[in-house]
């Protein structure tokens, strides 16, 4: 099971398993955003190369405007995975 | 020592990914698989699982999948019954330190995973595409 919800602060908060099923409901939220955000890993316990597609995607919208996201509390099974995809390069890991 | 091989087909959608994961999870816990390896197995069976689906949408027949325990070591198959030639153990050509401007995420899923496993095989004949790979249980 996955979601996705933007908390009062407008920072991103995922959950559960982020697979290639579910990268059309985790870009129905990111596609909203409009300004440097957090996006809280706390609750993800899997994200698959669909997920970090989605996050590619939205990171490279966002720069074009001086925007980022800045990925925190990142398991560190999904760190290696950040880690290996050089991804760790890209976007800000906290 | 070998045990008993867990076999299911999944029918040919990324919809059946949700079908797939009871699986290796049903798998998991049988033989205590801890969160790390069952991590690296879901993802390495989702990234060639969603290759033969959206590489060969029109293949005829479900996707069978099998999974044992040998000599400490998981052993997995997927098989496709109808493909054509996509060999998994191919370099991708990836180039990770490109800018964010440049990046791309095709090929990356098969690139992790190439990474990851150990014992990545492809054989294809008849149109029968196998992939088959191993993971230490610790």
């Amino acid at each position: 099971m996955f979601d996705i919800r933007v908390n009062e602060q407008g920072d991103v908060i995922l959950s559960g398993r982020l697979d290639a099923a579910q990268t059309d409901k985790a870009s129905e939220v990111l596609n909203k955003i409009t300004k440097s955000v957090s996006v809280d890993f706390k609750d993800l316990q899997y994200i698959s190369s669909a997920g970090l597609g989605v996050l590619l995607a939205t990171q490279k919208r966002l720069s074009q405007s001086g925007g980022r996201l800045k990925l925190i509390n990142m398991s560190s099974h999904i760190k290696d995975v950040f880690h290996f995809a050089r991804f760790d390069m890209i976007f800000e890991i906290q | 020592m070998g045990t008993e091989t867990l076999e299911q087909s999944f029918t040919r959608s990324i919809k059946s990914l949700d079908g797939v994961f009871d699986f290796t999870n049903e798998f998991a816990l049988v033989h205590g698989i801890n969160d790390k390896v069952r991590y690296v197995l879901d993802l390495a069976v989702e990234e060639f699982f969603t290759n033969m689906v959206k590489y060969n949408p029109a293949g005829q027949g479900k996707i069978q999948m099998r999974m044992s325990v040998n000599n400490n070591e998981i052993i997995v198959h997927l098989v496709d019954p109808d493909s054509g030639q996509f060999d998994v153990t191919k370099d991708r050509a990836i180039d990770l330190h490109k800018s964010l401007a440049d990046r791309k995420v095709g090929g990356l899923g098969v690139f992790l995973v190439q990474k990851l496993v150990e014992n990545l095989h492809y054989h294809h004949q008849n149109r029968i595409s196998t992939i088959s790979f191993r993971l230490p249980l610790e």
